[in-house]
């Protein structure tokens, strides 16, 4: 961690594609129908501010990340256990994440191929590049950004002849309810999934603190996520009501140009491949970081491995089928994940901010 | 070699390859005993010739020369050193310092140099210089009068140009040498000499351009020709690999060029280059990957051009690398996601055809391999067989026969003739070419993008001298891809690359605009 | 690691490796049934009765494709489609499929678990043309002799793609019957296929609409009446209007291309009750004056529009008040439209919609601009006498 350094555009690079990992191809706020956007709206207003906070806290601790914060504060034992529960959540998340990948392949592409082959695929290709290291993370996610973003682009305006703008009406027909329960399901997933980025990285001790890379991520990301979700509901319209798995893929297959540019669900294929590629990267190196941290060891290098495989095996076996998952990732997830993602950044930074405040007055006192 | 040292009853710390001395390292006083030293060193070498002298005048002025022969210029030799000798009236007063005497005022050669050491003595005769040994001296006359047949310059044969100069190294390191030195006349250029290799002391030049390659990377190459401990390099791809960084990477980390024009422009770019006598490929010091695509026509053509080029370059290799793989994997797993019509053809074209579509990409890439490699190793008399003989076999026959379906055909005379067209890298696209039809054959396109996504972790961790191998890569902003993607016109390629040349960065003035 | 255990891993992936070797997945082009088309009927014994179209692709030097028609049944839609591997010997793909022809008591009976099946299967597309067999079980469309070896599905596609220069018929895709079907106050409908008899041979003849109330089929509109419904739906995109004109007493027979046409609904509500206004705007061009009325010039333009905007007008509010009487169905997708634009009055009639529909007021306004007269600006006309 000393000698690996990324730069802003890499940083950059990776909280984009982090946060379009697999949100573009499961969607986003399953609660909501028409009105998903207003839902991504308000979700994304809520978690610039969280993201706000996630940064002010690694700034406030030069040099450590959110493991060493979680010591620093609440002392080594209940420190201790806070780590572990982080590690757990990262742990988790990339396990879910590589399950719903394991079921898009499973449903959409390959139906006979058993679901452990595209997991161990992926899970493999994970661990080889959480060995290399942030930097190589942090590099491959910057040279991949183009060519995601050039192919979301594309097939945007290819979308283009099937948009209906009369799908987008009425608006807000049943009320904020539902759209506030999405706005929060949005937060959860993947707006403040972000927090894993302050457990694999520290803010160096003499530049500035991240804030314009990290939010211009979220941003970024949130923005494509939105342009998106407008193309699947002017494309598919009222058929959303059935609930598809995976709307991305069905609406790019209605693309069709003269006779030869149809059938381009490769693209989502292609997009969703890199964004949990980097997703769980990140999942996992959080991981690994969390255990080196718990086990004291010198480099998280040597526990990649067992962590990964167990990461593939968690996600073999952690839903029955794919009803459970999405009833896990809709209706459960939000509540499991707000202590992760809200309660304990904001307790810490409440913390750290006090303390601070009565070190400096400590400071002070003798002077006076 | 370190393996030697691990092998049992080997109690000597010399390698096997070089024998013991007789006698010392210097030479004596009496000629006789040199003689009879020099005699039993080159014993059973009849090449070696022992021309005894004796002065016209002065009968106590006895020497020898000893050459090789067939190396030596004997112009230099006999009119220059012999007849001198012969003939000199020099007067000898004092013995020891009539050698001496001699150089100064007798002897007509240019390259002249004493010493006393046996070593230097025997390395030089084998060299193919002359010795000259006096009685009565105990130094010798090393005579630099080496001419050995080599081959003109003349144009590269591996990298030709349509636009550009046409001279190309030869075998011989001065030639080189000067090839590179008369075209960068800067008191900044400095060639140092390395001598590697135990039997064969294959002489080296580092050249380097002292203000604006990285000290670093000249000293991390000079340290690793030191640690090499070989007993002979033949070319120099002997020292590429062993010295590179990534040694088990199919991609190249060091570069090499045969031709002088683009090791110059790679010389004022930063880079280091190294010269190896007998090899008229030239190595670069670092070496990253937008390199793979670049040729130095490049820069001579209209920039336009040249950007088009290079891009049908990067996208000939991508090709290369994906298409028989994506071929494979859309038409035996994802064939929702062809056209109809095209799904029909092609359906059409594998009726009857025994063979399932992966064994026929493998067979049929593997027959293209063994044309280009028979191809290159053929007489050039049997030549114009092959190429009929090739398009028989793949072409007609194969598809008349119906042991492939001719849209395979196309398949793979695109991704070959698209890998021929890189020949830098050429070499790793053959190999990943076979591993991602694997994986398309094991995983359809989700092998393919994992694949690539490996491969992407791949370049992106490997280093080359310390400088990361995909520098620039990815890059979209303006300063990083006028040299990758596209060649921007001269007047924007201001500054040199980054950390290759962080010395000294710019290359030319603001003020130069266009059209001036 | 040393050498040792690099060793024992390397043995040990070696064999995990070979687990993958004939990957599930993996299909020969040759093992794959591809079928062009469907027809599905119900048979005997309230089965569902599939006739299949199966492309083939023969080589040769003269590639061919070639069509073979084969027959399966079964108790649901799926069950049927895995029986025909008994008979072709290879797994059916659809993912090629493009066109569905259902006959009349599918589409009364059964339309909606067909749609759940299409929905649902990975395989079938979104974009599979559906059409409803007119007069005959769908499989006469297939089971048609066929001696230039096209595939009829092809062929049906093209049909209904082309359509929007006559606008006698709506290409309904799939997920357009879906959505409609999902989404409140309109109803689905699809085009119409029958076959024609030439004396020589039959070919299938798209024209018309298939009527739907919610997921039930309730009739059939011909193709005349189809075009008033899509001008009333906005789908013009070509076409004609042809009819008779008494100008300065003489009689002319007017044709006149559409071009552009955009249509607009407007509501108006008396006591909770909504009035629905259409008002229609259409770029047309004279292509064919019979009879001989001389110049062409604006008194004639100003006719001819107005003459067009009766004809329309009359035709189209016609057919409204027919679809309205007679089928009872929302195909024009007004209750859509209110819904959109003020759902809440919407939540309140949602559920009498089916008893307010039949009696809604729709005034139709067209109006029709003539923008040029094709190449010539006077009739051409022959010697005198």
């Amino acid at each position: 961690m000393n000698q690996e350094r990324i730069t802003n555009h890499q940083l950059f690079s990776m909280v984009v594609l982090f946060v379009i990992g697999s949100s573009l191809i499961v969607g986003v706020a399953a609660q909501v129908e028409i009105d998903k956007w207003i839902a991504i709206l308000i979700a994304l207003a809520a978690a610039v501010p969280t993201l706000m906070v996630y940064i002010k806290l690694l700034s406030l601790f030069p040099g450590k990340n959110l493991f060493d914060i979680l010591f620093l504060v609440f002392g080594k034992w209940v420190g201790r256990l806070f780590v572990l529960l982080y590690t757990w959540y990262a742990f988790h998340l990339g396990a879910m994440v590589l399950r719903n990948f394991g079921e898009f392949v499973n449903m959409m592409a390959m139906p006979e191929t058993p679901m452990i082959m595209p997991i161990l695929l992926m899970g493999v290709s994970c661990i080889w590049i959480v060995k290399e290291g942030i930097e190589v993370l942090g590099r491959s996610a910057f040279f991949l950004l183009p060519i995601i973003v050039a192919i979301i682009f594309i097939v945007q305006l290819l979308c283009i002849p099937q948009l209906n703008l009369q799908f987008l009406t009425p608006i807000l027909a049943d009320g904020w309810e539902p759209v506030l329960e999405g706005a929060f399901s949005t937060f959860s997933f993947p707006f403040a999934e972000t927090v894993l980025f302050t457990a694999v990285l520290c803010c160096p001790a003499n530049k500035k603190a991240p804030y314009k890379p990290f939010l211009g991520g979220l941003i970024a990301g949130a923005f494509i996520i939105l342009t998106v979700t407008f193309r699947n509901l002017m494309v598919m319209g009222a058929t959303l009501k059935q609930s598809p798995y995976f709307p991305s893929y069905i609406a790019v297959g209605r693309i069709r140009i003269g006779d030869f540019l149809q059938r381009m669900e490769i693209t989502v294929s292609i997009v969703f491949v890199v964004g949990a590629f980097i997703k769980i990267s990140i999942c996992l190196l959080a991981a690994s970081t969390g255990v080196k941290k718990l086990a004291g060891l010198n480099h998280f290098r040597s526990v990649v491995m067992p962590i990964g495989i167990l990461m593939i095996l968690l996600a073999n076996g952690i839903y029955k089928n794919t009803i459970e998952m999405v009833k896990w990732a809709f209706d459960i997830y939000s509540y499991y994940a707000l202590p992760f993602q809200l309660f304990i950044p904001f307790v810490l930074l409440g913390i750290a901010l006090i303390s601070k405040h009565k070190e400096k007055k400590a400071n002070e006192q003798p002077s006076s | 070699m370190n393996l030697w040292k691990k092998r049992k009853g080997q109690e000597e710390d010399c390698p096997p390859n070089e024998q013991k001395r007789p006698g010392g390292t210097e030479l004596a006083f009496s000629l006789e005993e040199n003689l009879a030293t020099l005699r039993s060193i080159f014993e059973s070498d009849d090449m070696i010739q022992f021309r005894i002298l004796e002065n016209k005048s002065q009968k106590a002025i006895q020497g020898c020369v000893i050459y090789v022969e067939g190396m030596t210029d004997h112009q230099i030799l006999d009119e220059y050193v012999i007849e001198q000798v012969i003939s000199s009236d020099v007067p000898r007063y004092t013995r020891t310092d009539y050698l001496e005497e001699l150089q100064k005022k007798a002897l007509l050669a240019s390259n002249l140099c004493l010493t006393q050491d046996l070593q230097k003595i025997t390395d030089a005769v084998l060299v193919g210089n002359a010795v000259l040994l006096l009685d009565g001296s105990p130094k010798a006359i090393i005579i630099y009068c080496k001419n050995l047949e080599s081959r003109a310059v003349e144009e590269a044969s591996s990298e030709q140009a349509v636009r550009g100069p046409r001279d190309g190294f030869t075998e011989q390191l001065l030639v080189n040498l000067s090839l590179i030195r008369r075209r960068v006349t800067s008191a900044d250029l400095k060639c140092q000499y390395k001598y590697i290799g135990r039997v064969t002391k294959t002489k080296v030049c580092i050249c380097y351009l002292k203000n604006i390659a990285s000290d670093q990377i000249v000293k991390e190459l000079e340290h690793r020709l030191n640690e090499l401990d070989i007993d002979g390099i033949v070319d120099s791809g002997y020292i590429q690999e062993i010295i590179k960084d990534s040694p088990f990477s199919p991609f190249d980390t060091i570069g090499h060029s045969e031709r002088p024009d683009s090791i110059v422009g790679k010389l004022l770019e930063g880079r280091v280059a190294l010269v190896v006598d007998g090899s008229p490929f030239v190595l670069t010091v670092p070496f990253i990957f937008p390199e793979l695509f670049q040729t130095p026509e490049d820069y001579y053509n209209n920039f336009i051009f040249a950007s088009f080029n290079r891009m049908l370059r990067i996208f000939g290799a991508v090709l290369a690398l994906f298409v028989p793989a994506i071929y494979v994997s859309l038409t035996n797993f994802h064939q929702e996601l062809l056209p109809t019509p095209l799904l029909l053809s092609i359906a059409a074209g594998r009726y009857d055809v025994p063979f399932p579509t992966v064994i026929e990409a493998f067979l049929m890439l593997i027959v293209f391999e063994i044309l280009r490699e028979a191809g290159a190793r053929m007489p050039t008399a049997i030549g114009q067989t092959v190429s009929i003989v090739g398009a028989l076999v793949l072409g007609e026959a194969a598809v008349d026969a119906k042991f492939i379906a001719p849209s395979m055909i196309i398949i793979v005379a695109l991704t070959g003739i698209s890998a021929l067209m890189n020949t830098k890298v050429q070499g790793a696209i053959l190999v990943l070419r076979f591993v991602f039809l694997i994986l398309a054959a094991f995983m359809g396109i989700y092998g393919v993008i994992f694949g690539a996504l490996c491969l992407i972790t791949h370049l992106m961790s490997i280093r080359s001298f310390g400088i990361p191998y995909m520098l620039k890569e990815g890059s979209i902003r303006y300063t990083d891809i006028k040299d990758t993607l596209i060649r921007a016109p001269w007047w924007y390629m201001r500054l040199r690359p980054q950390l290759i040349a962080s010395k000294n960065r710019v290359r030319m003035s603001r003020h130069a605009k266009k059209g001036t | 690691m040393t050498s040792i255990r690099k060793i024992i891993a390397l043995l040990l992936i070696v064999p995990l490796l070979s687990s993958l070797c004939g990957c599930w997945n993996y299909r020969l082009l040759e093992d794959l049934g591809i079928v062009a088309g469907v027809a599905i009927d119900k048979g005997t014994d309230d089965k569902f009765e599939l006739t299949m179209e199966i492309a083939d692709a023969k080589s040769g030097k003269e590639r061919m494709v070639d069509s073979h028609i084969i027959h399966s049944s079964g108790n649901t839609i799926f069950d049927a489609v895995r029986d025909g591997i008994s008979i072709i010997g290879k797994k059916l793909y659809w993912s090629h499929t493009q066109v569905i022809v259902v006959s009349e008591e599918i589409a009364r009976d059964e339309m909606i678990n067909v749609m759940d099946w299409l929905n649902r299967d990975s395989e079938t597309r979104t974009d599979i043309e559906l059409f409803v067999a007119k007069g005959m079980p769908a499989k006469d469309i297939f089971t048609i002799d066929n001696p230039s070896g096209n595939i009829i599905s092809f062929t049906l596609e093209s049909m209904i793609e082309n359509e929007t220069s006559l606008s006698k018929a709506r290409k309904t895709q799939t997920w357009k019957f879906a959505n409609d079907l999902i989404s409140p106050g309109i109803s689905p409908q699809t085009p119409a296929v029958m076959l024609w008899d030439d004396s020589k041979e039959q070919t299938p003849m798209v024209e018309g609409a298939a009527l739907f109330h919610d997921s039930v089929f309730v009739g059939f509109l011909d193709g005349a009446d189809t075009k008033n419904l899509l001008f009333v739906q906005d789908r013009i995109e070509g076409g004609l209007l042809t009819f008779p004109l008494n100008y300065q007493g003489k009689k002319l027979s007017v044709s006149l291309e559409i071009f552009e046409n955009q249509t607009r609904f407007e509501t108006s509500w008396t006591n909770s009750v909504p009035e629905i206004k259409i008002t229609m705007k259409t770029i047309v061009a004279l292509d064919e004056l019979q009879g001989t009325p001389g110049e062409i010039d604006e008194k004639l333009i100003a006719a001819l529009e107005e003459a067009a905007q009766v004809y329309l007008k009359n035709n189209i509010e016609a057919t409204i008040r027919l679809v309205q009487n007679q089928y009872d169905c929302d195909t024009f997708g007004f209750g859509n439209y209110i819904y959109r634009t003020e759902s809440q009055k919407w939540k309140k009639i949602e559920a009498d919609w089916d008893t307010i529909f039949p009696k809604l007021k729709v005034t139709v306004v067209p109006k029709v601009m003539i923008k040029n007269s094709a190449t010539q600006e006077k009739t051409i006309f022959g010697g005198v006498g």
